[in-house]
Formats: C-alpha cells, structure tokens, sequence
C-alpha cells in the first residue's frame, strides 16, 4: 500500500476528463489487440502442434514436483533412446511455480512407433543440502496417438528422501 | 502584501485535502493463489505454470488452446474462471467481464460471483471508470469475505464523493472506523468528505484524530502527516497560524511530507511576524534536495524573511542566488523536455525490459540521466502513468510475439511443401486400390471356410473337425475294415469276430472322443472365423483410410496452405495495429511527461520573475535611500 499510489479521486476538471477519456479509448483499443494477438496465438498454437508434432508421432513430457523438501531441482537432463531431447536449468520462479501445482512441458517432440526408452537425469541439492544426481529409466510403448509422460518428483517421508516417479497418461 | 504571498503559495498545497484510493493493488486472478488445486489434466497443470510466473499472456493463450483441444475435461469449471482472472491480470476487464458474466448465468456459487464483481469494481476504479466501477459493487451480495467487503466499502465511498454525495459517503465510512486495518484510512476520507460538505469542525476534528492516533505502520505514519498537513494549511487558510503550528510540528522531519510541513511552520511563524523563527524552517528547507515545489519556495521565502529583517544586502544576495539557482534548473527542465522529445525517454526502459513478459516492475534508474526523475515525482506516483507504461510494455511484447510468428510462417509454408512432396512419392507404394482387390480376394477365401462349417454342421460329419492324430487313426480303422471286408472269409471265424469287435470298440471310441468334443471343436474354429472376420475389417478400414487420405491429403495441405496465407496476412495486419497502438501510447506518455516538466518550468518562471523583481525593488530602494544620503549631506 504504497502512499505514492494515493491519488485524489475527485478530478472535475474538464481537461483531466479529457485526458482521462482519451486513456481510456487507447485503453480499450490496447485491450482489443491483446485479445485479437491471444486469438491468433491460440490458432497458431493448435496449428503448429497439428504441422510439426502430429499425433501418430507426437510425445510429450512434462514436470511436475509435488512437496519437494528432500530435493531442490537445478536442472533435468532428458534422453529418449540415448538421445538428449531437452535440458532445462530452473529459475526460482520456475521453480516456485512447479512447488504450487504448475506443470512444466518439458518436451515436446516426434517419435516413431515402437518401443523408446527415456532417462531423466535430475540434479540439485538433495536431503541436508548435498548435490544430488538421479537418474530415471522408463520404457514406453509409442503407439499411433499422442504419448503423455509425467515426470513427478514427490517426497518419501518415511525414507526422508525424494522419489522420481514416471506415469503415462492415456 | 505577506498574508496574500502566503496564500498564493498556501493554495496549491491544499490539494492535499483529498480523499485517498483504496489501499489495494493490482487486480489479478486471486481466485487461485490461495488454493492449492490438485492437476487432473496436464494441459491445466502447463497454465498454472505460466500463471504462477506471471506469464499472463501465455498462460491464456495455453489455456484457450486447450479449451479448443478439448485438453480440459477435469478442469472445465476452473478454467473459465482462470481465464477470467487471467485476464484481468492483463489488464483486459472488458474480456473478463464477459467471461465472469457466463460464469454467473451459468450459476456461479455466491462466492466467486461476488469475487469476480469485486475484481471488475477494483479494476474499473483504477481505470477511472468510477460509474462502471460503482455498477460493479452494485452487484456484489453477502458472500465476500469481511476483509474484501471493507475494501470495497471504502472504494465505494470514495466513488460516492466523486459523485458529489458525501452525505451517503460519511454513512458509509463510519461504519468502517471499527476496523483496524483500514481504520486510519477510512477516518481519514471521513475527514475529507466532511469537510467538503462544508461540515469544517467535524471534519478537522476526523483528521486530528487521525493526526494524534499511536501508529507504527509506515503507511499509517504516512498518513498521519497527511493529515496533520491537511489541517495546518486549512487553518493557515483560516489566519489561525498558532494552531497551525501544532499541526506542523508533529509531522515527521523525515517524512514524504516534511517539506510541505517546514515550509508551512515558517509561514505560520511569518503571519506572526516572527522572521527569526520563519528563517530556522525555511533554511533547514532551502538546503535540502530539491524535489518538490516547497524546496523553490523556501528558497525564495529566506530571501524574503531577510528582507523583512531588514538584512537588504543578504536579501539582494539570498535573491541573486535564487535567480541563478531558478534558472540553472530551467535550464535543466529544457535538456529534459528535449531529451523527451528526442525519443532519448525509452533507451534505458528498453534496455532494461529485454522483452520479458512478465517483467512487471519500472525502476526510477529507468529514467536517463537528462530527465531526472525529482521534476517527474507526482507523475510517476500516478496510475495513469503505470498504465502507460503497462501498456508500452505489453505492446512491445505483443509486437515482439507477432515478429516471431511472422518469422516462423515461411517455415510452416516449407514444412508443407515437404510433406506434400514426401506424399506425393510415397502415394504409389501404399496403393489403396490395389489394397482393396487383395483384400477382396482374402474375403473370399474366408467365405469358403464359413461355407465349409456350414455344411459340417449341417451334415453333422465330425470326421471333418478331426485332429491329425485322429485322422490317422481313422486312416487306420478304415484300413483295418477294409482288410476284414476283403480277407474276412479267409478267416477263422473266431479270429474274424475278435478283430471286427476291436474295430467296432476302436471305432466307436473314436467317434466318440470326437462327438463328445464337437462343440469346443466348433466354437474354437467359429472363434478364429471370428478373428479373421476382425483383421479383415481393420484392414478393409485402413484401406478405405488410405482411399480418403489419397482424396483428403491434397486438400489437407492445400488447406493447411490456406490457413498459413491467412495467417501470414493477419500478422501483417496485427503488426500495423500493434505498431499504431504503441507509438500513439508513447507519445501519450511523451507529451504527459513534458506537460508536467513545462508546469514545473512554468513554475520556476514565475518564482524567477518574484526573485527578479524583489532584487529590482531593494535595489530601488537602496538607490533611494542612497540619494536622501547624498542629498542630506
């Protein structure tokens, strides 16, 4: 509540009006094109997935933490079939966001039929703030529609330490 | 000539008598920061990523996608009212309106309709859509929660003495001095509406108490100054300088306001006629970092408080010394009007912004140094100006987004031009038609199978259903007959009997294995018939699939041509828009800028030509005192 943000609500004058209305007319213009920019990026959006990443072919993997007081996440390294398909190193927001329910895509790409193995490689300060390096493998069966793959890292606190689950979803 | 010199600089600081905004702060999409929402749907959990950074224009954009992908099916409910408060949060009311409007025709619970009312009053109010905003709170019921329900009170009452009616104002905020929270607040704009509704004594009785009550929060200290400003110019106002005083005195030497308070104590201390004392404040003033108007004044105020000490030769040189001081600064208002005008305003703001979209925050170091930031104080602390900035900010980004779309288009347009020719040669491999004639031919074949099951169940002929095995055997038992139909005479009749009743056994035994096991026999033949009956229908489907590829996938890639020509054009379009919209708010902002310093200059001219014409007027009154010297000698 800053005091400098406290301004007089009372402003008759007919140049303040003016003024005032002029904003507010760029304002609404301002408005439109937000809305019509959001219009034509949501387009785009659905187009590029149905041009680059098609259905028969597309995979997805995202991120997700779920507690996370055993493990802090720097960085994820993925591979799929000893090929590395994305690297992220996290910001505090990035991170602050995963911790409040967000899901991160973490890759989006194409992948033929078939069986894919990928391995995610976490790294970041583990239990008592040591550096910590995890490694996990998942086998998965890419078949003719999309592929969504989950990356959740939660806490076991019956083994004070921090668990790296992989789950498909349909 | 003081009385109405003080009046002349008193006035301008009686705009202080104010009621304040709301204390609130931006509106965003408080629907979800205080619940932890479990993700159901992946496509949910991606926008709450992006919301929780900031990244509000994404975040909409992911979420709208996903709508339009049907990505959503757990989180229907949530996320239209996401999207609502996502927009709000990008400053586009108008969308979020309509969105909270089929929230609430669609039956909203009580909560979230008065939430999102609330929102839009909020917004409206920054805006200065002060009648948009009072018919949003017109809307909210009971279901806000205590602390929001007194915001809104508060804000209500101030749009009500924007409309001139104080009386249902001062009703309002009564009712609201219970509170601590915002009780400082509302006793102020108590103050301030009785006042204007010439209830004077209640009014300053209102802001005493303001000025008098034990705060420790900074904002409440804040206002407490403001108060105590407020009655000190309203009784200076009033030639009640003794009591003004008072008020002064128990402003914070450190505070926001000191200025206006020193200033102020050493005019009350004047209208007394007590120069000595008027000069300890106005100094202490004129020495301090000249921020604001008061500094200017003082300045000029010490040169007239010597002048009335009868200090002429210090007065003339306290003057001369305001001239050059006056005129250095206007000098310093001009580099900063051109700088504005050379475009000069933005290369920092730039520099600093790199495109982040959700780099919220504008620093005073945005400013260069040609425009210093002490001229601008009452601009930048308004709302019109962050909206601006806002805007410029948002604009740029939205341009930056379409420069990279436009990039990316010819990219599409390639992508299909290599797809239709990777068809095109691979079309001839995956002949359809011929596809279909095999798979007639197979079907073929099949019927005949089911037309020879047909006739073993008709015929009831169970050797046709034998195994391998029992074939054999049968193979045998027939040799077996054969040979006692034709060697049987040659026989001992004993050795012919034996035989013919183990063949008999034999036989029967077979038949019977075999009668006993048809069914299992039918069913796991009819249950294969079955599986080709399957495979052959998937293959006949991804035939006719490849058929209708064959027919659509021209027009799928002339479509998806189509589209990128459309889409190429409309970014065109979007550019010209956006690039209007962001050089129209910049010099909006631009000439608000240099309105303000030319008001400030303005300023200065007039307190130059006050210092130019006191000098003026002591040297013609030295001059004349010179001359009844030389002429009394």
């Amino acid at each position: 509540m800053a005091l400098l943000l406290l301004a007089p609500v009372v402003m008759a004058a007919d140049a303040a009006k003016s003024n005032q209305n002029n904003a507010n007319s760029l304002d609404d213009k301002v408005q439109s094109l937000k809305k019509e920019v959001m219009n034509l990026n949501r387009d785009l959006f659905v187009l590029e997935e149905e041009l680059l990443f098609p259905t028969n072919t597309q995979v997805a993997v995202f991120l997700s933490i779920d507690v996370g007081n055993y493990f802090r996440l720097d960085s994820v390294q993925l591979k799929i079939d000893d090929k590395v398909v994305a690297n992220h190193l996290y910001t505090k927001e990035e991170v602050d966001a995963l911790g409040r329910g967000g899901v991160q895509r973490l890759y989006l790409g194409n992948v033929k039929k078939g069986a894919r193995e990928l391995v995610a490689v976490f790294r970041g300060p583990g239990p008592n703030g040591r550096e910590y390096k995890r490694a996990t493998t998942h086998t998965f069966e890419k078949g003719s529609g999309p592929k969504y793959i989950e990356l959740k890292i939660s806490d076991v606190t019956r083994k004070l330490q921090p668990e790296f689950v992989v789950k498909e979803w349909e | 000539m003081n009385l109405n010199r003080l009046k002349l600089f008193v006035w301008p600081l009686l705009a202080v008598i104010a009621p304040l905004t709301v204390p609130v702060g931006v509106a965003h999409a408080a629907f979800f920061e205080d619940k932890k929402i479990v993700v159901k749907d992946l496509a949910f959990g991606e926008v709450l990523y992006d919301f929780y950074q900031g990244k509000y224009f994404t975040a909409t954009v992911k979420l709208e996608a996903a709508k339009e992908l049907g990505r959503l099916q757990h989180h229907s409910e949530d996320a239209d009212l996401m999207l609502g408060g996502l927009y709000l949060s990008y400053g586009m009311h108008l969308e979020a309106e309509a969105i909270f409007k089929r929230l609430i025709a669609a039956g909203a619970s009580p909560e979230i309709h008065d939430k999102a009312w609330y929102n839009l009053a909020k917004v409206r109010y920054q805006k200065g859509l002060y009648e948009d905003a009072i018919r949003a709170i017109e809307e909210i019921g009971d279901s806000l929660p205590k602390s929001l329900k007194d915001e809104t009170d508060l804000m209500m009452a101030n749009l009500l003495m924007a409309r001139g009616q104080y009386n249902d104002a001062v009703a309002l905020l009564r009712k609201l001095l219970d509170n601590t929270k915002i009780a400082t607040y509302a006793r102020y704009n108590l103050g301030i509406a009785l006042y204007r509704n010439d209830k004077k004594i209640e009014g300053a009785e209102q802001l005493d108490l303001v000025g008098r009550a034990p705060v420790t929060d900074d904002e409440d200290k804040a206002l407490k100054d403001k108060a105590n400003i407020a009655l000190g110019y309203a009784l200076m106002a009033n030639e009640e300088p003794l009591k003004a005083k008072a008020y002064f005195l128990r402003v914070r030497v450190n505070g926001p306001f000191s200025n206006k308070a020193l200033l102020g104590l050493g005019w009350a201390n004047a209208l007394e006629k007590d120069y000595q004392k008027a000069m300890v404040p106005w100094m202490a003033l004129a020495k301090r970092d000249r921020t604001d108007s008061s500094v200017y004044e003082s300045m000029l105020a010490v040169a007239y408080g010597l002048e009335q000490l009868k200090a002429y030769p210090q007065s003339i040189q306290s003057y001369q010394n305001d001239i050059s001081v006056f005129q250095d600064e206007m000098t310093r208002l001009d580099t900063a009007i051109k700088a504005i005008r050379d475009g000069k305003l933005w290369e920092k703001m730039f520099a600093s912004l790199d495109q982040l979209e959700n780099q919220h925050e504008w620093r005073l170091s945005d400013l260069p140094p040609a425009i210093e930031a002490r001229y601008l104080t009452s601009i930048i602390a308004s709302h019109e100006f962050h909206e601006a900035i806002k805007n410029i900010r948002d604009l740029r980004f939205l341009r930056a987004n379409l420069d990279k779309w436009a990039n990316d288009m010819p990219t599409f347009k390639n992508m299909l031009t290599l797809r239709k020719q990777t068809y095109e040669k691979r079309l001839p491999e995956l002949d359809p038609d011929q596809g279909i004639y095999r798979l007639a031919a197979l079907k073929d074949e099949r019927n005949l199978y089911q037309e020879e099951m047909d006739r073993i169940e008709r015929e009831g002929d169970l050797q046709a259903l034998a195994t391998d095995k029992e074939r054999k055997l049968i193979a045998r038992l027939d040799k077996i007959k054969e040979a006692l139909s034709i060697d049987g005479a040659k026989m001992a009749p004993a050795k012919y009997d034996e035989i013919r009743e183990k063949y008999r056994l034999y036989r029967g035994l077979l038949e019977w294995d075999i009668g006993t096991t048809i069914k299992p026999r039918q069913w796991k033949i009819k249950k294969a018939l079955r599986e080709v009956d399957r495979e052959l229908a998937k293959a006949e489907r991804q035939q006719k699939k490849l058929q209708s590829a064959k027919i659509i996938a021209p027009k799928g890639f002339e479509g998806h041509n189509r589209q990128v020509d459309y889409y190429t054009k409309r970014i065109t379009q979007l550019q010209q828009q956006v690039n209007d919209a962001y050089e129209t708010q910049k010099q909006d902002l631009e000439a608000l800028m240099v309105a303000e310093l030319s008001w400030v200059k303005q300023n200065l001219a007039g307190y130059l030509d006050q210092a130019r014409f006191a000098v003026a007027r002591l040297q013609d009154m030295a001059s004349q005192e010179s001359d009844k010297q030389g002429s009394g000698k």
